[in-house]
């Protein structure tokens, strides 16, 4: 990506505003750092061990889940707490397709569609409520998906079902395989966010977030843009549903379809800083952290992973990278307009300058 | 505390509104019995000032002081307790609660003075017959009158109102402002903000302009001439018009 | 008859629903907000009973006595500190905190008292019943529950319109802005919410306690059917609420009549049809804030 002015929709006048950028810095290296962060990624079935692996996969599936729960709550102002219903289906349609002798690998990008059309029929409903209720109805959607698939008995029931169709692959070409596909997973969640942000609907939603009835009134599609989010959000839930039964082998109503998901999202989103792209990719890491060192201590990681996560949401609601780099302006995903120093051309009655270089639409 | 001693004080109010300073280095006193008036265009700060005074907003410097005791840092409520109390710009009755009930929530912490609940109703009596119906069904000018009787029955020592004229008709503009005599009777000192000079300056013993936050003019109406009060009101140059 | 006694069990389990359910609708109307955290709350209230039931030498049935007031202190008190610190950033973090306040304590309750399901046993009590015919069964246990619940909806109700802190509370709710300006510290009216929303809840949870069993994961389930007994009754009517936690209730019975597994779907599926039909509820006066 460029820094380059993106289009402009006709309703906001981005463009009359002189030297709009989209970063503070130049940000051409760091596009090539992100290629080179991601084949080093590619090599590392070869490099770390099956053990490390597996972890690296386990936090590809997170970050993808966080990325798309950020966007919803981050950038679109949707507090869902049933985003385990994509999970869920999109590993269900992974078996369902692999029962019917379909690859299963391959039915990852299927299961993610899916996913993204059921969103749809489910937006209509859930989005009669707003605020807190929205979040408890989408948790109830996710609980009756749950309870309709656990009642199929050829989907294993309540006990669920293993995955065919990959045990003719050598444990070594499985873990590459699926890790690979982790790998592709995230990189195209994260630069779907990053796509996505940047188009004119981040526009909208910035502007939505800044100011509703204003961006309303400017003619802004709010509940379009609502929509679609919660599309892409269902997609990229579906995939990482559709990667967990990939790779454990095995699905089950209870373990796929369970609220920790949602809850293991909001905490790494709030701990690494939401409405920032970088803030899951950071949280997941501390995530992961927690979780390896106090792997025998039960459900502790969970417990102090949600006290940590009240406590920033209160009293640093920018979260760690949020709050590590308001002073430094930093971003590794422009994907903010900065207004330049450049001549200003004011123009009679028009409102006060406003102070030199301020973020009009960046990180919270 | 006799007529004519200092009973409010606000010394260099400065109040920011995120980035935007609304009101600046303002000072005034207004002393015991006054009807002291805030005139000035929409958007320069009266209404900033009133709600700073009733501890709505915070004060970025400045004091605000009532009868010798600093009031800056004390909340709302501790501000009503103290005899401030403010009529808020549109009314903001609780429009779930009737009239009767608003002036009950009003007289929650009063003070002990002349007011209550009967006496407001011998003020307005068609309160009385529809003391049972709910706030949100009054018209404008009626809800402007129960806002201004759930502020008497704490019995304030000082009554702020804030642009009681805002959406109302011209005939019970002056019915509301009528009232303000016999308020001040009954030993009610009032502070109030309109946009409506010509109301203002009727009614006022003292009037003070500001512009873009400042205050450009003060003195007592009778003193001063048209030409300055609208220069202070619009800003220096004639021809200029104000913001908006 | 059997369809009939499913009916009629479904009727009685409305009243621990509409228990469960009327502390919630009161922090929204009041706060404008949910509390994620209130079937977690009803869980609490359980594990608090079992353990200071040796203590206090009070009988189990008895037990909410003691519990209550301690859930109205320790509501009053959570909503002064760690919720208004929440509220005062905006409505959006309220909602995360409580959510996240929920899964501490549901796996802060895993850690202490396993994954074991309780019960608060009131030996013979729960087993007597009224039974008119040989196919119904009227237990007087949940009976006396549907009898607190509307005792309980109609001192709420009773509170709310006439005493002068109800009239402090609704007025509170209109507009805390304009309530600060009487004079009304609106942190100590929510503070006085929060209070009986916790109160409520923990008989409620102490109640279910005694009828069936419950372990630290019941808290979603009892979050969901309050949530649902809110919406189906229309949200914002408190007797609403009773008359929605009365449809999920019957709804649920009529699903395991069908098939036992059908039990909780049935109700969400009653919720999700009310929601696409009549989103405002049944009795409902506005659909959201």
């Amino acid at each position: 990506m460029t820094t380059g002015a993106a289009p402009v929709p006709p309703t906001v006048e981005a463009g009359s505003l002189p030297g709009v950028t989209r970063s503070a810095r130049p940000t051409a290296w760091l596009g090539g750092l992100g290629v080179g962060v991601v084949v080093l990624l590619a090599f590392m079935p070869s490099i770390v061990s099956q053990a490390d692996t597996s972890i690296l996969l386990n936090f590809f599936i997170l970050l993808t889940m966080s990325s798309m729960w950020n966007l919803l709550a981050g950038y679109a102002g949707m507090v869902s707490i049933g985003q385990q219903a994509f999970v869920g289906l999109g590993a269900y349609t992974v078996l369902v397709l692999a029962d019917g002798g379909f690859n299963p690998v391959a039915a990852i990008p299927i299961a993610a569609l899916v996913c993204a059309a059921l969103s749809v029929p489910i937006s209509l409903l859930v989005f009669r409520l707003r605020g807190g209720y929205f979040a408890i109805a989408t948790w109830v959607v996710a609980d009756a998906a749950s309870l309709v698939i656990s009642s199929i008995g050829s989907l294993g029931g309540g006990t669920g079902k293993p995955v065919p169709g990959l045990s003719s692959l050598s444990p070594k070409s499985f873990e590459q395989v699926t890790y690979w596909a982790a790998l592709a997973v995230v990189v195209v969640a994260v630069g779907m966010t990053y796509a996505l942000l940047r188009s004119r609907l981040g526009l909208v939603l910035a502007a939505v977030r800044d100011n509703e009835v204003g961006a309303r009134s400017a003619g802004a599609r709010v509940v379009t843009a609502r929509r679609i989010v919660f599309l892409v959000a269902a997609l990229g839930c579906g995939a990482a549903g559709a990667l967990l039964a990939v790779s454990q082998l095995n699905v089950q109503p209870a373990s796929v379809f369970n609220v920790q998901w949602s809850a293991e999202m909001i905490f790494v989103t709030m701990i690494g800083g939401i409405g920032t792209i970088e803030g899951p990719i950071l949280g997941s890491v501390v995530f992961f952290l927690l979780q390896q060192n106090l792997a025998h201590e039960g459900a502790w990681y969970l417990i102090i992973f949600g006290a940590l996560a009240v406590v920033i949401a209160i009293w640093a609601p920018r979260g760690l990278w949020g709050t590590a780099t308001a002073k430094l302006r930093v971003q590794l995903f422009p994907v903010g307009y900065y207004v330049g120093r450049t001549r200003r051309r004011d123009r009679p009655g028009s409102a006060p300058p406003a102070p030199p270089a301020p973020p009009v639409a960046s990180t919270v | 505390m006799s007529a004519g001693s200092v009973l409010l004080e606000v010394d260099g109010l400065t109040v920011h509104h995120g980035q935007l300073c609304a009101v600046r280095e303002v000072s005034l006193s207004v002393r015991v019995g006054e009807t002291y008036a805030i005139i000035g265009a929409n958007g320069a700060g009266k209404s900033t000032l009133l709600r700073t005074i009733a501890g709505l907003h915070r004060a970025t410097s400045g004091r605000v002081v009532l009868d010798g005791a600093d009031l800056t840092h004390a909340r709302p409520d501790a501000r009503l307790a103290a005899g401030i109390a403010l009529v808020p710009e549109g009314r903001r009755l609780f429009p779930s609660l009737t009239v009767e009930e608003n002036l009950q929530v009003g007289a929650y912490r009063a003070r002990k003075g002349p007011f209550d609940v009967a006496r407001v109703y011998e003020l307005f009596d068609w309160m009385v017959s529809r003391r049972r119906q709910r706030a949100s069904q009054l018209s404008g000018g009626e809800q402007q009158a129960v806002a201004i009787g759930r502020a008497l029955v704490a019995n304030p020592r000082v009554l702020l109102l804030d642009e009681l004229s805002l959406g109302l008709a011209p005939v019970v503009v002056q019915r509301i402002y009528a009232l303000l005599p016999e308020l001040t009777a009954s030993g009610v000192t009032v502070l109030l903000v309109e946009q409506d000079v010509g109301q203002a300056t009727r009614v006022a013993t003292h009037v003070q302009c500001l512009l873009e936050g400042s205050t450009t003019l003060m003195g007592v109406p009778g003193d001063l001439t048209r030409t300055q009060i609208e220069a202070a009101y619009f800003g220096v140059s004639h021809d200029e018009g104000a913001e908006r | 008859m059997s369809w009939l006694n499913a009916i009629i069990q479904g009727i009685l389990t409305g009243g621990f629903y509409a228990l469960f359910a009327c502390g919630l609708s009161l922090l929204f109307g009041v706060m404008g907000i949910i509390n994620l955290a209130h079937g977690d709350l009803a869980v609490i209230a359980g594990y608090v009973a079992v353990l200071l039931i040796p203590e206090t030498h009070v009988p189990v049935v008895w037990s909410f006595v003691v519990v209550v007031p301690i859930f109205a202190v320790g509501g009053y008190i959570l909503q002064r500190t760690l919720l208004q610190a929440s509220l005062d950033r905006d409505p959006f973090t309220t909602l995360l905190v409580t959510f996240g306040l929920s899964v501490v304590a549901e796996n802060a309750l895993l850690e202490a008292f396993s994954s074991n399901g309780q019960s608060l046993n009131i030996g013979s009590l729960i087993a007597h019943s009224f039974n008119p015919t040989t196919s119904i069964s009227l237990s007087y246990f949940s009976l006396t529950v549907l009898g607190v619940a509307v005792v309980v909806l109609g001192a709420l109700q009773l509170f709310l319109s006439r005493s002068g802190t109800g009239r402090l509370i609704r007025a509170v709710a209109d507009d805390k802005e304009a309530a600060q300006l009487v004079g009304v510290n609106y942190r100590h009216i929510f503070g006085i919410a929060a209070a009986i929303a916790f109160a409520t809840v923990a008989l409620a949870g102490i109640a279910s306690g005694m009828y069936t069993e419950f372990a630290p994961t019941s808290g979603p389930a009892n979050l969901l059917f309050a949530f649902e007994s809110v919406v189906i009754g229309g949200i914002g009517s408190l007797w609403g609420t009773l008359v929605g936690g009365i449809v999920l209730g019957v709804a649920q019975q009529i699903g395991a009549q069908i098939n036992p597994a059908y039990q909780v779907l049935a109700g969400h599926i009653v919720f999700l049809a009310v929601l696409a039909v009549r989103p405002r509820g049944l009795f409902g006066l506005r659909t959201s804030s």
